[in-house]
């Protein structure tokens, strides 16, 4: 598995860190990190990450307004976005399967041991 | 709001007695009464003045003879006058009545005129004259009054009446026949001055007694204008009978006390237009006209005087003449006998049906105020779909204004707008099909829906949740009884909940994760390898984090499949389902090292295909669960009537019979240890439970300690395309039964 550079947006500090420590230290990739939707669409425009891993209740700009906000600036349009979410139930999270850009869905709680391995599944690694 | 009409001193006492009595609403007015009571005053002045002047020894024959004729003709005067006004403030039968007294009244006038004429003017006194033509008028005039006099008497009670005055009528003719017309007929003379001296006191005799008559049938007050028409009548007759007798003997001559009779009879007859109760237009009869006791004794006296005195004439010897007496006598005291016992009879059932009438009252009075009390919305509606009533509630939730809907088709009125009916689906056009009214009029059953809507007066439209039973009168659908409760504060509740669920969700889960995610990455060595001991603490950490995560999914979970409203309604294969089912438990099974079986499933439902796989997923991972290595678990799905029944059945360790009825309650395991071992929360058989419910399903589980389990549940079926339905069937034929 080669290093990719991912970029980790989520509002709660502790599950950013879990997350960033996650695809660091168990995936091996370079890890950026965002702690609002707004400061995401700067990391993402300025350091083009492979992938974004992004929370989907924020304050401010939620995931997925900020998952199309991604997709309407050139630099950041085509990075694939999975969205954490702790949402569990199909009606809840099948419309943000719909969301322009979003590639994958994976469920709060998550297993940092095998996160890595769930995104590289859905990107195709 | 009007104010009540007080009554107050001896007129309102007056006034419901005559009410009482008649059932008559308008009361005499005072000054009517003051001056009925003057006027009768001055009649009887005036009569005992003339009687005095008629009998006085002073006054010689001439001046009495000039004295009555010229009073003949005056008399009658007053009464044209109170006949003619009462005639003006009447209308019907009565103003009739009183305008034909007052023409018999003044052609006795004019007749007398024409007398006085003849015997006072011309001194050339003839019989029969001008006048009499006149006074032959005059009785014509007072039959047609009495006629037209307004009884309120039925049809059915005129008949008898009738009878009764024919017999009356009759008996009298017979006793003036034999009493006095004898010598009237026998006198030598004209016949048709004889003809005409017989047809007074005949005519007079039918005239007073149908007014006598008319009076037993008549009730308490209304008796007085009656009464002085009858009385009136009644001393004409006798009048009449004495000029006929004294005519005949041709010892007639006017200015005699005889004379009196007639100015009397014009009096009361007068009198009688002004009485109180001349004017009221509307009447009562007694209710028991037909056989009223006085009637009966009037009838029967009159009609045995007449046989007594036929009788008298032939008979001889006391013996017989008592005997006849008293068989008459008997005869009569019998019928009246009768009489009285039929009138009891009839009183008494007045009073059963009044009590009977009172007590449906009494109900009605109940049921309105049970109807006025419910905070449902109720409402009926015929079988055209129009509004037969409706409580305020239903009027204010509606907001109508009292009876405004009463009578419009209640699905035009405040059912939003649906596809048009199918034609001929339903006789009445104007019913929805979709309407519940229509539903349990063609159905039968009463039904219940959750999801409907009305639509307010205004236009807004609100969530009702609707109780519709059919109406039955005499064995056939005469409409339908219709409940409906607005349910937009209890959505309103289900929305907050809702959203509830979603903010506690994301609240408890946004912990859990950072927990763990932390005793993740430590149990998976991510950030250093840990002493044994240490690692071990960390795992019972995880796994019980897990076992946190599974709980807080699962109790949401049921929170969501209660409140979730309307299940989303599709209508899936059963097979697509059990496919789904069997790939998602698949892993479970092989690591159980259990094999599942699909029997024979076919069908169609209706409802939320995620929901049902999920319910069939619990199911199955349960019997997985409880099954030992090598087991087996056995899946079926089948259409039985107007439902699909799923089937799971395992060969595991079973639950014991004091289990059963709680393993679908919360938290309710077998072995409290189960919750560690098999990984459940307790919660899954609840969650199942609630979702077949959801659906209008029922649940059934059936097991032997050591043996196994069976799960059942039903869920509504939907029809199958008949397309589909054979397509399966060739699919079936050429594979077979998979399994």
């Amino acid at each position: 598995m080669t290093s990719r550079r991912v970029l980790v947006v989520d509002d709660d500090d502790a599950i950013r860190e879990i997350a960033a420590v996650s695809m660091r230290a168990v995936g091996g990739h370079d890890v950026l990190t965002a702690a609002s939707g707004a400061e995401a669409l700067v990391v993402a425009a300025t350091q083009s990450p492979d992938v974004i891993l992004l929370d989907v209740m924020m304050p401010e700009l939620d995931g997925p307004t900020t998952a199309s906000r991604l997709q309407e600036d050139d630099r950041s349009r085509g990075i694939p976005v999975i969205l954490l979410t702790a949402k569990v139930h199909a009606r809840d999270t099948a419309p943000l399967g719909r969301v322009d850009g979003v590639c994958g869905i994976i469920a709060k709680p998550f297993d940092p041991m095998t996160l890595p391995q769930q995104v590289a599944q859905m990107l195709g690694w | 709001m009007a104010e009540p009409v007080r009554q107050e001193g001896p007129d309102a006492v007056a006034t419901a007695e005559l009410g009482a009595a008649s059932g008559v609403e308008a009361p005499a007015h005072p000054r009517q009464r003051r001056a009925f009571a003057r006027a009768a005053t001055s009649c009887a002045l005036l009569w005992g003045v003339t009687a005095l002047l008629l009998t006085a020894p002073w006054l010689d024959e001439g001046q009495k003879k000039v004295l009555a004729d010229t009073l003949m003709v005056l008399f009658p005067l007053p009464g044209v006058a109170f006949g003619w006004a009462a005639a003006r403030e009447t209308s019907g039968d009565l103003r009739r009545t009183w305008l034909c007294l007052t023409a018999t009244l003044g052609l006795w006038a004019l007749g007398n005129i024409g007398w006085f004429y003849n015997h006072v003017l011309a001194d050339r006194p003839r019989f029969p004259a001008v006048a009499d033509a006149f006074y032959l008028a005059a009785l014509g005039f007072a039959a047609v009054a009495l006629v037209s006099y307004p009884t309120g008497i039925r049809s059915q009670s005129r008949s008898r009446l009738l009878l009764d005055a024919m017999s009356i009528a009759c008996s009298l003719v017979f006793i003036s026949d034999v009493v006095v017309l004898e010598r009237v007929v026998h006198t030598p003379g004209g016949g048709l001055g004889r003809a005409i001296l017989v047809t007074y006191p005949v005519t007079d005799v039918l005239l007073a007694s149908g007014a006598l008559l008319l009076l037993t049938r008549t009730p308490g007050r209304l008796r007085i204008d009656l009464g002085l028409v009858g009385a009136g009548l009644l001393v004409y007759t006798i009048t009449d009978t004495g000029y006929a007798v004294l005519g005949a003997d041709g010892q007639y001559r006017t200015g005699t006390p005889l004379d009196l009779g007639w100015l009397g009879g014009y009096l009361l007859i007068g009198l009688a237009a002004l009485a109180p109760t001349a004017r009221l237009t509307e009447r009562r009869a007694l209710r028991h006209a037909g056989t009223s006791l006085p009637g009966t004794i009037l009838v029967y006296s009159v009609m045995a005087t007449a046989i007594a005195i036929g009788l008298l004439r032939s008979l001889r010897g006391p013996l017989e003449i008592g005997l006849t007496i008293s068989i008459l006598t008997l005869t009569a005291v019998r019928q009246s006998v009768l009489a009285r016992d039929n009138q009891l009879l009839h009183a008494d059932l007045e009073a059963k049906v009044a009590s009977r009438t009172e007590e449906l009252q009494q109900l009605a009075v109940h049921q309105q105020s049970i109807l006025d009390a419910v905070g449902e919305g109720v409402f009926g509606v015929d079988v055209t779909g129009r509004v037969t009533f409706m409580n305020p509630a239903a009027e204010q939730t509606l907001g109508s204004r009292p009876g405004e809907l009463i009578g419009q088709v209640a699905h035009q009125a405040f059912h939003p707008p649906l596809p048009a009916p199918r034609p001929g689906a339903f006789p009445a056009p104007e019913l929805c099909e979709a309407c519940v009214a229509a539903t349990v009029m063609s159905g039968g059953a009463p039904v219940r829906r959750t999801t409907s809507s009305y639509v307010r007066r205004d236009g807004s439209v609100f969530p009702v949740e609707i109780t519709a039973a059919r109406r039955q009168e005499a064995g056939r659908v005469s409409g339908a009884v219709v409940v409906f409760t607005d349910i937009s504060e209890r959505r309103a509740v289900e929305r907050m909940q809702e959203e509830f669920v979603s903010v506690v969700s994301h609240e408890l889960r946004t912990p859990l994760t950072a927990i763990r995610g932390s005793l993740g990455l430590i149990a998976g060595g991510a950030v250093g390898q840990l002493p044994s001991q240490a690692a071990h603490m960390i795992d019972i950490a995880r796994d019980n984090s897990d076992r946190l995560t599974r709980l807080i999914n699962d109790i949401l979970d049921l929170e969501r499949v209660e409140s979730d409203v309307p299940i989303a309604l599709s209508t899936p294969d059963a097979e697509a389902i059990v496919d789904a089912t069997l790939e998602s438990v698949g892993p479970l099974a092989t690591a159980a090292g259990v094999t599942l079986v699909q029997g024979t499933v076919s069908g169609r439902v209706r409802g939320d295909p995620d929901r049902l796989v999920q319910a069939l997923t619990n199911l199955v991972s349960n019997a997985i669960k409880f099954s030992s290595r090598r087991g087996q678990v056995r899946i079926d799905a089948q259409r039985e009537g107007d439902h699909v029944r799923f089937r799971i059945e395992d060969h595991g360790r079973g639950i014991p019979a004091d289990r059963l009825e709680a393993v679908f309650d919360r938290f309710q395991q077998v072995d409290s240890s189960d919750a560690r071992h098999k990984g459940g929360t307790g919660l899954g058989l609840a969650i199942t439970k609630k979702i077949v419910e959801r659906h209008g399903g029922e649940i059934f589980v059936f097991s032997q300690l050591g043996l196994g389990s069976v799960f059942e549940f039903t869920i509504p079926a939907a029809a199958d395309p008949p397309a589909a339905s054979e397509r399966r069937r060739r699919h079936d034929l050429a594979t077979g039964p998979r399994g």
